[in-house]
């Protein structure tokens, strides 16, 4: 139980962060890619729902869940925010 | 905003790189074996053929109560009891006395392996430190590497001074890429510009840098604090607070026994019950304990049982072994009722070895750690790069080469030379050494031929893929166990470990020699070959 819900946390985070980098102005920018128009609320509901996930893990009382959870967003975001953005 | 003006941020990146420049090397040796030594562990049971349980063995039980009417009255003042990579327990009944030859009060006692089939003593030795806790022959592969993270293999305290250092280095690397960097939340998410090959490899170094950021704080100051706690911390605690008494300091550090001292004879209780009764309580099965004053009324023991249900810390657990009743919670140091220090060192080493939630979190710690090596080799290839037409710094970037190939190269051969020795009665740690150079060797050879960079780097990779592939073929031929033999004998990690290394090969050589070519590598520069 301890390991499937920090795992699932972390998926859940995985895919907000892959969705928040997949509209970000910057990187499309630099990418050459049209700008996709993102509503405010788009954007901070994608972070809310990146975070969530460890607040959640903390509440449940799963400490060392979330500190794997933090933990692995790290290496996650960055191996999302790395790889070149498609062009849909 | 950057948070310094123009002039102080130039300052700043000179520091920045520098320091990176040179010490990064060893840094890179550094941080690469700590993620590979957070595998240790799970090292050990692969390289050994080993089931890899570290729970103490009910079986040992009753060997260890037998003993107890063997062994000399002064050896039952302490009994260690854990159990060694190959699943056999040791219990080392010792008492305190000056050592002759080194002149320090010291552990003097029995040395007893215990076999984890038979439950029979397999072993007995008697002397001091250095009899009672050898380098075990199944342990000499992951002793070898976390003594490289650990010290560098120099001598102490310099070892520890160098990498409490390279933890500060670290540091300093972490905060002052936070301050240069302007744009660190609007540049989360910018993947890698191709424009130019050294916009590329700036852009590269940021990115990792600035996700990595958090936790590389966190582990360069747990890994700088555990340095400098033991090799200046402790002794100066020890000099001031304790006058040099190693006795009387380790007796204030030591939990005291809530049991009231009586020396009078008492019955020992069967171990495998307190054993099974701190597994009923906490959910983990015991890892090692610790007795006091056995075969007597007032005889403790402390066991240690890990973090379970989301916990973070483990935690002692005090029993009676007269009467096996539960004697409560013991702290982690000292023995007041503010147990703060104890955590606080608790959760510095949990942080830092990422060992909290078994091979969750330390699957999670290799990956941070590994990330912490591509920002160093980035920002090393960054700084080389932009000074290639200086003979010198064409030298150091194929230093820089060889380090970041050669070092994983030197971490296989090392298994090899464990491997060629271990199943034939040889030394295990000689040929895990041997190993080692054979593979430093291998590397600069491979490294300082006159030959353009990038055959320099699919030479070493090739090596590098050979010897991980080799690795699971050559543990089974000299003896290791297959996978099905492995897999119903409840050794699954050992095919776990196999599989990781072939993965690692075959991404290494589908991203060296695969049909996918990221655009910028053949526009890579050919730097002069070295001399």
């Amino acid at each position: 139980m301890i390991v499937w819900s920090t795992i699932v946390a972390t998926v859940i985070s995985t895919v907000a962060i892959w969705l928040a980098s997949q509209r970000n102005p910057k990187r499309r920018r630099s990418a050459g890619l049209k700008k996709i128009a993102t509503a405010p609320l788009v954007k901070w509901g994608l972070l809310l729902v990146s975070i969530t996930p460890g607040v959640a893990l903390v509440a449940l009382g799963n400490t060392s869940g979330f500190i794997c959870w933090f933990a692995a967003i790290t290496v996650i975001g960055w191996l999302v925010a790395v790889k070149r953005p498609s062009a849909a | 905003m950057s948070m310094v003006d123009q002039a102080k941020s130039k300052r700043l990146l000179a520091v920045h790189g520098w320091s990176g420049m040179i010490l990064g090397l060893l840094l890179y040796l550094v941080v690469l074996t700590g993620a590979i030594a957070v595998l240790a562990h799970e090292i050990g049971s692969w390289s050994t053929g080993s089931a890899g349980s570290h729970d103490l063995d009910p079986n040992a039980a009753t060997a260890v109560s037998q003993l107890a009417s063997e062994v000399p009255e002064e050896w039952k003042d302490e009994v260690r009891l854990y159990t060694n990579m190959e699943g056999n327990t040791i219990a080392n009944f010792h008492t305190h006395q000056e050592n002759p030859a080194s002149g320090q009060i010291e552990d003097y006692g029995g040395r007893f392996v215990i076999s984890k089939d038979t439950g029979e003593v397999i072993s007995r030795t008697e002397g001091y430190n250095d009899v009672l806790y050898p380098t075990e022959r199944g342990s000499a592969l992951e002793g070898f590497i976390t003594e490289l993270h650990i010290n560098l293999h120099l001598p102490n305290p310099w070892g520890l001074y160098a990498t409490g250092i390279l933890g500060l280095v670290l540091m300093a690397a972490a905060i002052s890429g936070l301050i240069l960097h302007k744009h660190l939340f609007r540049d989360m998410f910018v993947s890698p510009r191709f424009s130019s090959m050294l916009l590329n490899k700036r852009d590269r170094h940021i990115l990792a840098g600035t996700w990595s950021l958090p936790f590389a704080f966190i582990l360069a100051f747990t890994g700088a604090f555990f340095s400098f706690i033991i090799s200046i911390g402790f002794p100066i605690i020890l000099l001031t607070g304790f006058g040099g008494d190693i006795e009387r300091a380790t007796e204030m550090l030591t939990p005291k026994s809530p049991l009231v001292e009586d020396a009078s004879p008492a019955p020992i209780q069967s171990l495998d019950q307190i054993y099974a009764d701190l597994e009923a309580r906490t959910g983990s099965a015991p890892t090692n304990a610790n007795i006091v004053n056995l075969g007597r009324a007032d005889s403790m023991i402390v066991l240690y049982a890990a973090a379970s249900d989301g916990a973070v810390l483990g935690a002692n657990h005090a029993y009676s072994v007269a009467d096996g009743s539960y004697l409560g919670e013991q702290p982690l140091i000292g023995s007041g009722e503010n147990n703060a220090a104890g955590i606080a060192f608790g959760l510095m080493g949990a942080l830092h070895f990422g060992n909290f939630a078994g091979l969750l979190s330390k699957s999670v710690w290799v990956a941070l750690g590994l990330a912490m090596c591509y920002v160093n080799i980035t920002g090393m290839r960054m700084w080389t790069q932009r000074r290639l037409e200086d003979r010198l710094w064409q030298r150091f970037d194929r230093v820089t080469t060889i380090f970041t190939y050669g070092v994983p190269l030197t971490m296989a051969t090392s298994a090899m030379g464990f491997f060629a020795t271990y199943n034939f009665a040889g030394d295990t740690m000689t040929g895990t050494v041997i190993g080692f150079f054979t593979g430093t060797v291998l590397a600069f050879a491979l490294g300082l031929r006159r030959i353009d960079e990038l055959t320099a780097i699919r030479s070493l990779t090739a090596v590098l893929v050979a010897s991980m592939l080799v690795l699971p073929i050559m543990r089974i031929a000299t003896g290791g166990p297959g996978w099905i033999n492995a897999i119903t004998s409840g050794s699954g990690m050992i095919v776990t470990m196999d599989l990781l290394l072939l993965i690692t090969a075959g991404a290494f050589a589908h991203r060296e020699f695969g049909p996918i070519r990221l655009p910028l590598r053949a526009a890579v520069p050919i730097a002069e070959p070295a001399e």
